[in-house]
């Protein structure tokens, strides 16, 4: 019997839970399987498929840049927070 | 002086072995780099403790929602580090002073010593089940130590020093360090340097002989370095990453009710030296069976604390892990709150078959169960499974024309149903009820009894909790005892409720299944019906079944157990060495689940989503090496009789889980016909 521990290396279940879940999406798309509470949305389980698989990398890769990255995404969401406190242009 | 930053733990014990070669004290900080948190925000603690002071209140007579309790302790908390901000530059708060305040405004009195002593424990306990020490860096710590370094824990935070104690003790490594410094006690803290002076002057310390390290750029790095002091801050990359992973599952768990079992699971998952390598029995067991499980007994108290039953009792065999499960959840999921007491019942349907047609006499339902396993054929099984002597029925079954050997099942050669039709009529004969009361008077007399040694009429109301499927022992059991004017209210709870044969609900005596119930569309959840004896086996004790109750002189009762010599006993014993791993796995599983549902708040309900995609997943479709893996290699019940059924009978008893490696590796969509087949039949139910 093999042995193997629980978490994985890209912090899933074993095996590849994420895999599995996007197995259960995709049949349940074509056949009702039960009651999952709406299951989940395509773009959580890309983003999740992405962050099991490859976040090791990538977070080793960015994370000497955090200072920078955090610097814009504060711009970002400042920048994004102003466009939505604009009142629209009359007329337009 | 400038300080290093390292992304890897390796990186930064090799810096730190180089600069320890100089120095001769060694400070560290404590979360986020001795101790590494499961939780993305340290704040999902607090939410548990909440709860549990609302629990508490309300016992009291004071009713606060959790919510409120938190917004109270967040108000104190925030006011108390306003003040300290008068005196001192850091805004610091001490969890024994602010909660003492939110304490008092909750129960309304001066003198809350003990309770606040009550909240810590609880307080501190889910903070230790959420921290895991960084293995690499203790060790190192550990060597250091040996080579007579001094070493300290420094940390900014509203616990003191004596708290940080006991959760270093917890974490295992207390006896290698030699201080413990924490900003709630002086309010100086590391943010704005005013900690490092004072540790220099309370040890007596040099500042070029000082290394510290902290995860903090600027209360580990900056504001040491600025003192002169050797500072190396991690920013570990790979933690980094698995928090962001359980951030996610959290965030998308607010929105997606689906989410919140997987949520609750990644908070489970061991980290460090708690994650080595396990077999594969040892992994389903954590994974799978352990939510499972943990999540019904979790609605069990539930259920229990809304209705307000006083008194539990689990059957056995299987009842004998569940009640461990209880055991580790109760404290922790509801501190507070009034559960009722619980125990094991030695019971089996063997066994309280007889006992139950004392008083009533043979009821043609019950009847109806011998016949449902194939192996069952004739009157001598229903003599087998009631604890009868066929020899007196001899005459009764001859005035309707039958003999003891009479096929009367429908899956075995020679079956005519008028010989059914005939049996039947003897459950109006006077006579032939008789002879069933006076062969299984003894063994109710001496049921009642033992019931009465449990405690079982003492109380108003009481739980019965089984693994499933149609009630029969709960049945049995309530058929045995109804005569009395003291009988209990009987609510009866299973993991799954099959009713293959119609449960007698009344008042007095109901049945519910929590994660599958056919009397509720569900067909997700009826997948728990493609493993049955799976989750039977998991859960069995290791002590042989019991096969009757009887009558004894000195204590008035004997419990008569099924003897382990035999093929069958044995067979059992190898079942129950192969899935020890399993159990172990089990256990090890719920004692993870619960910190995490207690954080989470997750209740059955909010569960259920998961845990259906876990039993369509793991036995709707699960993959060949799992069925083959876990698939039990003996799995015998008395209650089945020996006979062998028509091969068209046992064909069309034939599951997914029965299927051979190569039918499960090699035949297309094998899954999805008999998951077809599944919702044929949950639709005609």
């Amino acid at each position: 019997m093999d042995k193997r521990p629980i978490t994985t290396r890209g912090f899933d279940m074993e095996e590849g839970e994420i895999v599995r879940i996007f197995r259960i999406y995709a049949m349940n798309r074509l056949l009702p399987l039960g009651f999952f509470a709406g299951l989940t949305k395509f773009r959580q389980l890309a983003v999740l498929t992405l962050i099991h698989g490859c976040g090791r990398l990538l977070f080793a890769w960015l994370m000497p840049h955090e200072a920078r990255l955090t610097r814009l995404y504060a711009k970002l969401k400042k920048k994004r927070q102003k466009q939505q406190a604009q009142p629209p242009i009359a007329g337009a | 002086m400038s300080w290093q930053t390292h992304y890897t733990i390796e990186a930064l014990l090799n810096a730190a072995e180089i600069a320890a070669q100089r120095c001769s004290t060694l400070t560290f900080d404590l979360f986020d780099t001795l101790l590494i948190r499961r939780t993305h925000d340290p704040d999902l603690v607090k939410p548990a403790t909440a709860r549990f002071i609302a629990a508490k209140a309300e016992a009291a007579g004071f009713f606060f929602s959790w919510e409120q309790v938190q917004d109270l302790r967040d108000t104190v908390e925030q006011a108390q580090r306003q003040q300290t901000s008068q005196h001192f530059e850091d805004h610091e708060a001490r969890y024994p002073d602010f909660m003492t305040t939110v304490l008092q405004k909750i129960f309304q009195q001066e003198d809350v010593s003990s309770l606040l002593h009550e909240v810590t424990r609880y307080e501190l306990g889910m903070e230790q089940a959420m921290l895991v020490p960084r293995a690499k860096l203790v060790q190192w710590l550990r060597s250091m130590h040996a080579a007579d370094k001094k070493i300290l824990v420094l940390s900014d935070v509203y616990l003191p020093a004596e708290h940080l104690r006991q959760l270093i003790g917890h974490a295992g490594f207390l006896d290698a360090v030699d201080g413990v410094v924490s900003s709630a006690d002086s309010f100086l803290a590391k943010a704005s340097g005013k900690a490092f002076p004072l540790v220099q002057e309370q040890y007596g310390l040099t500042y070029d002989s000082w290394l510290h390290i902290g995860d903090n750029p600027y209360s580990d790095g900056l504001r040491p370095s600025g003192f002169g002091i050797t500072a190396l801050v991690l920013r570990d990359a790979a933690e980094k990453h698995r928090k962001s992973v359980e951030k996610r599952y959290y965030n998308y768990s607010l929105g997606q009710p689906f989410w919140r079992g997987r949520s609750l699971q990644q908070l489970s998952l061991p980290l460090e030296e708690e994650n080595l390598p396990q077999p594969f029995l040892y992994r389903y067991g954590f994974l799978v069976l352990a939510p499972l499980l943990a999540a019904f007994v979790q609605g069990i108290m539930e259920a229990c604390l809304q209705e307000g039953i006083r008194r539990l009792y689990f059957f056995s065999r299987e009842g004998w892990l569940l009640e461990k499960i209880w055991h580790i959840l109760a404290p922790v999921l509801y501190p507070a709150s009034p559960l009722p007491e619980v125990s094991y019942l030695y019971v089996s349907r063997m066994a309280l078959a007889g006992a139950s047609c004392a008083h009533q006499g043979m009821q043609r339902s019950s009847a109806d169960i011998v016949f449902l396993p194939a192996g069952n054929r004739d009157f001598r099984d229903v003599c087998r499974v009631f604890s009868l002597d066929a020899e007196p029925f001899q005459p009764h079954l001859a005035r309707v024309g039958l003999t003891a050997e009479t096929v009367l099942s429908g899956s075995h050669h020679g079956y005519d149903p008028d010989s059914r039709r005939r049996f039947n009529l003897l459950f109006r004969d006077a006579s032939f009820q008789e002879e069933v009361r006076v062969q299984t008077a003894d063994a109710n007399l001496a049921l009642q009894r033992y019931l009465e040694a449990q405690g079982f009429f003492a109380h108003p109301q009481v739980a019965l909790v089984d693994i499933g499927w149609m009630g029969t022992i709960q049945r049995f059991l309530f058929d045995a005892i109804k005569h009395r004017p003291d009988t209990p209210v009987c609510r009866g709870y299973v993991l799954a409720a099959t009713r293959g044969i119609t449960y007698p609900e009344e008042p007095k005596n109901t049945l519910r299944g929590l994660l599958y119930d056919r009397d509720r569309f569900d067909l997700a959840g009826s997948s728990i019906l493609y493993a049955r004896d799976l989750f039977e086996e998991a859960c069995r004790a290791p002590h042989p079944t019991l096969n009757g109750y009887a009558l004894k002189e000195e204590t008035g009762y004997e419990l008569v157990f099924r003897t382990v010599e035999d093929y069958t006993g044995q067979a059992e014993k190898e079942q129950d060495a192969y899935y020890a791993p399993l159990q172990v796995g089990i256990l090890e599983g719920v004692h993870r689940y619960a910190p995490a549902a207690a954080m989470l708040g997750c209740t059955l309900q909010d569960l259920k989503p998961w845990l259906n995609y876990l039993m369509v997943s793991r036995l709707a479709f699960p993959k060949t090496r799992e069925v083959m893996e876990i698939r039990h290699r003996h799995h015998l019940d008395d209650f089945h009789g020996q006979h062998q059924p028509t091969d068209k009978h046992s064909k069309g008893q034939r599951h997914l889980w029965d299927r051979g490696e190569v039918a499960l590796r090699y035949t297309p969509l094998l899954r999805l016909k008999y998951f077809i087949t599944g919702i044929r039949h949950r639709l005609r139910e």
